[in-house]
Formats: structure tokens, sequence, C-alpha cells
């Protein structure tokens, strides 16, 4: 009997599955994603998104300059130094570039003019608030590179500083001297070079970028300095050299954390230019998924932008470095490169750049057009990309 | 087609069943303590279609994201290897071994897919207890294409859960079930680069997500001389162990499914008992987020069962 009844209620489910049609077109095919993501948005730290920065006596409180989210095209840092032959890898033409000279003010309208021929969105200035260097001289001289378009500052904090010790790094960030004078070259940058040319300043919700190449390299806490900076100052601290493993120790997380976005300057110096730019891809994937649970901690959202290498060869720098040359060895590789970056933007990189060395010429990396000589030219088994054949690379890619 | 199928089968059913209750007089219910003969079948499909997870979300790189007001499933013929299936019941336990290699038919870009599954639940008293494992590897080639070159696609899932619940019956006779289980599940999903000249090339990941999973599940099922029927409502919710925290970049952290399955068997020769065909029709109310993990049957899958007692 009991059988007879599990039969019946089975047939009489049955039926129903069997009229589901109609139960279809009653619920939606997927009701749970709007509620749910309507309550993850509670979890955005609104003040980090909306740029809400604090007030400041004094102090500008948003730049109104380029957000950075509009800008298309790849990231060309530009340079304010001397091209000294015997010293690099990289020979510019003489159009852009004269041997043992800075760029003329025509050599940089022809840099900025080639830059955007080839794509680029906006430039990278190399500089230092050290004015014993007489970089900040420079760029004021030629406006900025007013040829070029929008622009940011790299703040160069490791060479040719008035921190302790003055070049190379580690910097103690503990040491009061240090934060004073940290505190004073971003008072002079955003008084002397951003606030003078916010029209044409890159920023991420009204906060101006400044881009540390190394900020891996500032050790101590620097973490709270970065956040007291940034409530006098309207700032959008980029960093460098910290994606290639998982931050170990309060004062490497904490300065992840202060930092608001993450560019690589450099892929580095192996001698397989391949297994590099494969190491870098994978690197990128872990450090989004590092970044994706700070932003679950935290609210924050960091920017994370791609960075693209030619190629390095430092091997021509006194005294010698010992890093071994690394050259693609076909077209191919390089378009791999880029291809693989290209796939990125938007899951693992936002879409935004990427950065690249344009006229670092010592380090082998510049893109800039350069003399096709004998040391220079492409050989079986190694792709130099002498004249504009790496510019050509990345107009096929980011020349949106 | 569908709906025509449908009526035929409960055409069968019904008429089955009534056929059954007039000829025979069916023994007592028996008390579920009571020992039942073996059964071991072996499942054929012979039916092609499976869903599977819409080109465009591969492209996008928005499986792990589950269902989504994206378009989410796809029906595709698969072929080669058949997937089996392997039953063993007694009266207080179950095991059932599934899996095989498959490849898509007429369909371009070509799929390769391996999966398998394994299952087994036993019951003391009116005490059940199970587990559950599975994995999956699909592979498609040449999928996306980013300006140059084209890349291959790779997912691999693998997951388990154990449940404890009630059941009133025998598994190889009739029986009522319900169960509540917990689990894990991990995917990961990668490409790899077609680059000419270039070999060795890695792979790389676009995704990694780890759900834990409740799943709750009532079963019935009832046998008489010529045929089988069943039915199961299935319920799962899929929590991300690393959170979203943000729902377009990453996807919901809350995901469901809930289906509906009734399987029908049929032995059509009373003199050769051996053979027996079998239909399995599934209705699911809240998408089908399992295409995150692997392949699932069409909405309809036929069986070509081979039963011995």
């Amino acid at each position: 009997m009991s059988k007879r009844i599990i039969a019946c209620c089975i047939v009489v489910v049955f039926l129903v599955v069997s009229g589901c049609d109609s139960i279809s077109r009653i619920y939606p095919t997927s009701p749970s994603s709007t509620n749910s993501m309507g309550s993850e948005n509670k979890t955005v730290n609104t003040q980090e998104n909306t740029g809400n920065i604090l007030i400041n006596s004094g102090i500008t409180q948003t730049i109104n300059g380029v957000e950075l989210s509009t800008i298309r095209g790849w990231l060309a840092n530009i340079y304010p130094w001397e091209y000294d032959p015997k010293q690099s890898t990289v020979h510019p033409v003489s159009r852009l570039w004269t041997s043992l000279q800075k760029p003329s003010l025509s050599q940089m309208t022809e840099q900025c003019k080639q830059i955007k021929e080839f794509g680029s969105g906006a430039v990278v200035l190399e500089y230092s608030p050290n004015l014993n260097l007489d970089w900040h001289n420079y760029w004021s001289s030629n406006g900025f590179a007013n040829g070029c378009g929008p622009f940011f500052l790299l703040y160069e904090h490791i060479y040719g500083t008035r921190f302790v010790p003055s070049d190379g790094g580690p910097k103690d960030m503990n040491n009061p001297h240090n934060r004073q004078i940290f505190k004073d070259d971003i008072d002079f940058m955003f008084k002397n070079v951003i606030v003078p040319n916010q029209s044409r300043y890159v920023t991420v919700s009204g906060r101006a970028v400044i881009y540390m190449w190394a900020s891996s390299q500032m050790s101590g806490d620097f973490a709270s300095l970065l956040e007291e900076v940034k409530k006098e100052y309207p700032i959008f601290f980029i960093g460098s050299g910290e994606i290639f493993s998982t931050p170990k120790g309060d004062e490497n997380i904490e300065r992840t954390k202060a930092l608001d976005g993450f560019m690589e300057y450099t892929l580095g110096g192996r001698s397989d230019y391949l297994r590099t730019v494969q190491d870098y891809n994978g690197a990128s994937f872990y450090w989004r998924n590092y970044l994706r649970k700070l932003e679950v901690e935290t609210g924050k959202r960091h920017v994370f932008i791609s960075t693209f290498q030619a190629a390095y060869d430092d091997t021509k720098i006194t005294p010698p470095r010992g890093n071994p040359p690394m050259y693609a060895r076909s077209r191919d590789e390089v378009r791999y490169h880029v291809e693989m970056i290209r796939s990125g933007m938007g899951s693992v990189y936002d879409f935004t750049g990427p950065f690249v060395v344009y006229g670092e010429l010592p380090e082998g990396a510049a893109v800039v057009e350069s003399q096709c000589l004998p040391t220079t030219i492409d050989t079986p088994g190694r792709f130099v990309g002498c004249g504009t054949a790496r510019l050509q690379i990345l107009k096929e890619y980011f020349g949106w | 087609m569908m709906k025509t199928l449908c009526l035929a089968i409960i055409f069968c059913i019904c008429g089955t069943n009534l056929l059954a209750q007039t000829e025979t007089n069916l023994p007592p219910p028996s008390p579920p303590s009571q020992k039942q003969g073996s059964v071991l079948s072996l499942d054929i499909p012979i039916y092609p279609l499976w869903d599977t997870v819409q080109e465009d979300r591969i492209k996008n790189r928005t499986i792990q994201f589950g269902v989504s007001t994206m378009p989410w499933k796809d029906t595709i013929k698969f072929g080669g290897w058949p997937i089996p299936r392997i039953i063993f019941a007694v009266s207080n336990f179950k095991a059932t071994v599934e899996g095989g290699i498959m490849k898509t038919l007429e369909v371009e870009p070509s799929r390769t897919m391996k999966q398998g599954h394994v299952v087994l639940e036993g019951s003391v008293w009116y005490v059940l207890v199970g587990i559950d494992g599975f994995f999956g590897q699909e592979q498609i080639q040449r999928v996306i294409k980013i300006v140059n070159f084209e890349t291959d696609f790779r997912r691999f899932s693998y997951g388990w859960q154990y449940w404890l619940g009630v059941k009133v019956g025998d598994f190889n006779r009739s029986f009522v079930a319900g169960r509540y289980g917990r689990g894990h599940v991990q995917t990961e999903g990668s490409i790899k680069f077609n680059v000419p000249n270039i070999d060795d090339l890695d792979w790389f990941s676009l995704y990694f997500e780890e759900f834990r999973i409740i799943s709750l599940s009532v079963e019935g099922k009832v046998k008489v001389k010529f045929i089988s029927q069943s039915v199961r409502l299935d319920q799962i919710e899929y929590e991300r162990v690393i959170l979203s925290p943000d729902p377009l970049r990453f996807g919901e952290n809350h995901l469901e499914d809930r289906w509906l399955r009734t399987e029908t068997e049929i032995t059509p020769f009373s003199r050769f008992r051996v053979l027996r065909g079998v239909v399995i029709l599934t209705k699911d109310f809240r998408g089908k987020n399992r295409l995150m993990f692997v392949n699932d049957y069409s909405s309809v899958r036929v069986l070509l069962r081979l039963s011995f007692n």
C-alpha cells in the first residue's frame, strides 16, 4: 500500500516537472545576482573611490587633472638625462637626442611627437625635487614636456636624493630626517609641479599620481608616512618592486596597503627573455589575487598597471653590474609579451598602460627610435628592434 | 519535440504503473532491516547532448562568475567515448561510478572533456551517510584570439562533499531519503598561447576559485515489476572562499543551484530483464552554476542499461 502511495506521489511530481516550461517563465534565471551586488557594494570604502579628500588648510583638496582611467595608450617614461654612447646599449637617432647632452627643447618636442604617433596616452617624467640635480629646471624649461600631453611624475627617491643614504637603497623611513625629507619632497612637487600644471596632470579620483619606481626600498614604517602625507595632499602613490613576492612582515604589508597602486619599472635582467616575461605574467596573476584579498579586508581598490619590457642590457654601465643581457630571440617573443599584457588588461591589470621605458638608454630597454648599428641590429636568435621596431609593436597593440 | 517526448514517457510510466498494479499483487513493503538482493547496473548514454558554458564566457573570462545577467549555458553534441555509469546497490548501500573522455562533434572550437564522479552512501537503521567526489577537465582549442595569436583554454576542477540524512526503504528497491551535506569545490582556468616557432609556452591562470558548498536533497524511488521511477530535488549553495570585493569584477560571493531530476527505468522485455532503458529529465530552477566546474548532461538524458540482479 505504502509503495503505491510513494508511486503516486512520484508520478505527481513527475507531471509537475514535465510541465515546468511554464515555471521558467515565472522565475528569472538568476534573481540573486542583483541583490547580492547591492550588498557587496557596502564593503567598498567610498572615501577611496570618490576621491573625497580631506580638506586641509591652504592645500587644494582635489586636482582637476586628467583621470588615469580615461587615458588610452601606453605610458612613456621620459628622461632629463644626457645620452652617453659609451654607457648606453640603445643609441637614439640624432633628431631625438644628441650625444653627451640632454634632449634639447626641439628634441623633446620631437620625442613627444613620436611618443604620440606611436600610441602613447601619457608620459611619466623622471623627476627629482633635489634641485642640485637640476632636473626640475630642465623640465620647467620645456613646460614639463608640454608637447606630450598628460603627464605624471616618477619621483626619483633612490638615487641623487637628500635621504640617508643619498644614493641606493634601502632608505630607513623610521629615520626622522628621512621622514621630513619625504614630506618636503612631496610638498615641493605638489606646489611646484602638480598644482601649476594640474590641467595636464594625471589623477585618480582627483588625486595626483606620483610614481615611486622602487617603493619596496622604503623600509621601516613608510606606511604611516604615506597615510600622513595623503591626509595633507591629494596624492595617489603608485609603487614598484612589490609584486614578485607576497609581502611578509608588518611593515611590508602595511606599506602595500598604504600604496594606492602598483606598476613595475622593470621585469629584471635575467638572460632569458621568454622566461622573464612568462614569470612576470604569472606573478601578476598572483599579485592581483593578493590585491583582491586586501580589497576585501580594507575596502580599498588598488590600481595595477602592466609593464612592457623590450629588452634589458646594462653591460656597458661602469662599474659593471654583472647582469647578463636579455634580448628576445625573435620579434614574436616580444609580441607574445605584449599579447599576454593585452590579454590580462581588464582582469589582471587595469585597463591602462602599459608602462614603457621610452628613453632610459643605459639599461637597454628604451623603445625610442634608435640607430641600427652593427651592435644593435637583429641577428639570428637575437631581436633588438632598432629603428622604430619596438615602437611599432607598441602601436600595434596599444595604439588605441 | 521535447514535450512530445515527455508526454510519451509519462504515458508509458502511468500506463505501465497501472498495468503493474492490476497484473501483480505487490509484496508488502519491506522493513528497513530486511536485506534485498544486490543490483549491478551499467549505463551507457545514447543521447549525446551536454550542457556547457558559452564560448563568450570563456572569451570574456567570466566563467568563474557563474550564472549572472550574461548568457551562460550552451548545449553541445559530444561524441567519441561515451561516459558510462556503473551503479551497485544493495538494500543499505549504493555506489555509483561515472566517468570518461569525450570530444565535441561537428562543433568548433574543438572541446575535449575528461571527468569522473564517485558516490558512496550507506545506511544503518534509518540513518544515511554518504560521500562523493568528482574531477573534471575540459580543454578547448584556439578559443580566444587576442591580436595576433590564438590561445587554448583549459579548466580543471575537483571537489567533494559528505552528507548525513534519513532513509526509509531499500536502495535497490523503493525508498525515500533526505540528505544534508557540506563540501568543497575548486576550479582553475588557464590559457596557453599558440605562437608560431615558439614551443613549450606556459599555461597561465585566468582564474582560481574555491567554494564551500552546502547541499540539500530529497529523493524518492519506487520500483515495480517493469518500471522504476525516481524523483530527486537538489539544492546546492556555493560560498566563495576568497571573497569577491566586487561582483562585477570577480563574481557573486553566494551562488545557488536548484534542480529537479526524474529517472525512469523501463524493462521492455520480460524474458530479457537484463536490458533496460533509462530516461533522465532535469529541470533547473536557478540557472546552472555547477557548469562552472564541469559540463553536465542536457535536460534530457537517455541511457541503455544492463542490469544484473
